[in-house]
């Protein structure tokens, strides 16, 4: 299933008439903004923690948040900006208070790297196979937190740079170089299993 | 030439994310044509940018919304409640000390003078009330039982 992106021209006006609806006293349109984003929230916090089950539950956590903030949501941002960035803050809140170890990679993942990294010229075979997303989602885990964020954004997400500079709430650069590292740090991890890379 | 190769790196990775504008594409393709170790950094990005358009979308558990909804009742409502048990509180307030004021205003003028304990008792005023104009300590669950049974009445 290819990405969809959170913003784009119609769905911002969409948006905009649900929250004025919500603050105007009808508390229903907020189901229709839920059922609208609980996907794409539910799946960049899932390529943050890599479980599904505690997902859900920071899913709901954001959610929960967003209703109790919108109030005062003041349409200076997207609101997907700003979903992103309540998001972003409660994964890495519960990221913090979890303790979240980076996984490492050991020889015995070698195969399915080598595998994944040579088949993913043909990307429908992989997203077929269970270990292969396995193995995608522990390469997310093996980079610090800090750095797996700008990547996800990007890469999962497909936000430029000047949006996650806004979901992140730090400067184009800050994110260019996060990104550069992030990057840096996976093709260290790569590299063993890599031929190209050497 | 290693040493310029990582000069170019962040370059590359503008180029790879599609942040550079035409003249900088440009730049960057001459350069890509004349350098082999280059064209290897770009292929790295590339290999990893198919990997990641690889991952499947995650979907949530069945019924988000429906056991979203609930809590959000739960956290909205005991809220709400609050509020309003605060304005009727307020509302209630202001109208027994307009009552006690005019009516000790019309015992001065008849030169009756009783203490306010005294008043209260003698006109009927609740236990609650008396605790409330005397200034004693007043509980949240006094409080929140006398808005409650004066919204009974008000029904």
């Amino acid at each position: 299933m290819p990405s969809i992106r959170l913003n784009s021209g119609k769905p911002m006006e969409e948006d905009r008439e649900l929250i004025q609806r919500f603050k105007d006293g009808d508390k229903s349109s907020f189901e229709k903004l839920v059922k609208k984003y609980e996907a794409k929230v539910f799946n960049t916090i899932y390529s943050l923690i890599g479980d599904s089950m505690e997902a859900d539950d920071i899913a709901q956590e954001v959610f929960m948040k967003v209703y109790q903030r919108l109030e005062g949501f003041n349409f200076e941002s997207k609101f997907t900006t700003w979903l992103y960035r309540i998001t972003v803050n409660t994964s890495l809140d519960h990221m913090r208070k979890r303790k979240t170890k980076v996984v490492s990679l050991d020889s015995e993942d070698g195969k399915r790297i080598k595998e994944l990294l040579y088949l993913s010229i043909d990307p429908s075979e992989a997203l077929e196979r269970r270990e292969l997303q396995e193995m995608i989602q522990m390469l997310l885990n093996s980079i610090s937190p800090k750095y797996r964020t700008v990547l996800v954004l990007k890469e999962i997400e497909g936000l430029s740079y000047k949006e996650i500079s806004k979901a992140i709430g730090c400067s184009i650069g800050t994110v260019e170089s996060r990104l550069f590292r992030a990057r840096a740090e996976l093709r260290r991890r790569l590299e063993p299993y890599y031929e190209e890379l050497r | 030439m290693e040493m310029e190769c990582r000069r170019w790196r962040k370059l590359l990775n503008r180029y790879v994310d599609g942040e550079l504008d035409g003249r900088g594409r440009l730049k960057v393709d001459e350069h890509l044509k004349l350098c082999g170790r280059c064209q290897g950094y770009i292929r790295y990005l590339e290999t990893t940018k198919r990997v990641f358009k690889a991952k499947r979308v995650e979907s949530p558990r069945p019924y988000f919304w429906t056991r979203l909804a609930p809590r959000l009742e739960e956290r909205g409502t005991s809220w709400h409640e609050l509020e309003v048990a605060m304005k009727r509180l307020t509302l209630v307030g202001s109208m027994v000390a307009l009552i006690i004021m005019a009516s000790l205003t019309s015992l001065y003028l008849r030169g009756e003078v009783l203490s306010l304990d005294e008043f209260l008792l003698k006109n009927g005023f609740s236990p609650e009330v008396r605790a409330v104009m005397s200034g004693d300590e007043v509980g949240f669950g006094l409080l929140m039982g006398t808005t409650l049974s004066s919204q009974e009445e008000g029904r």
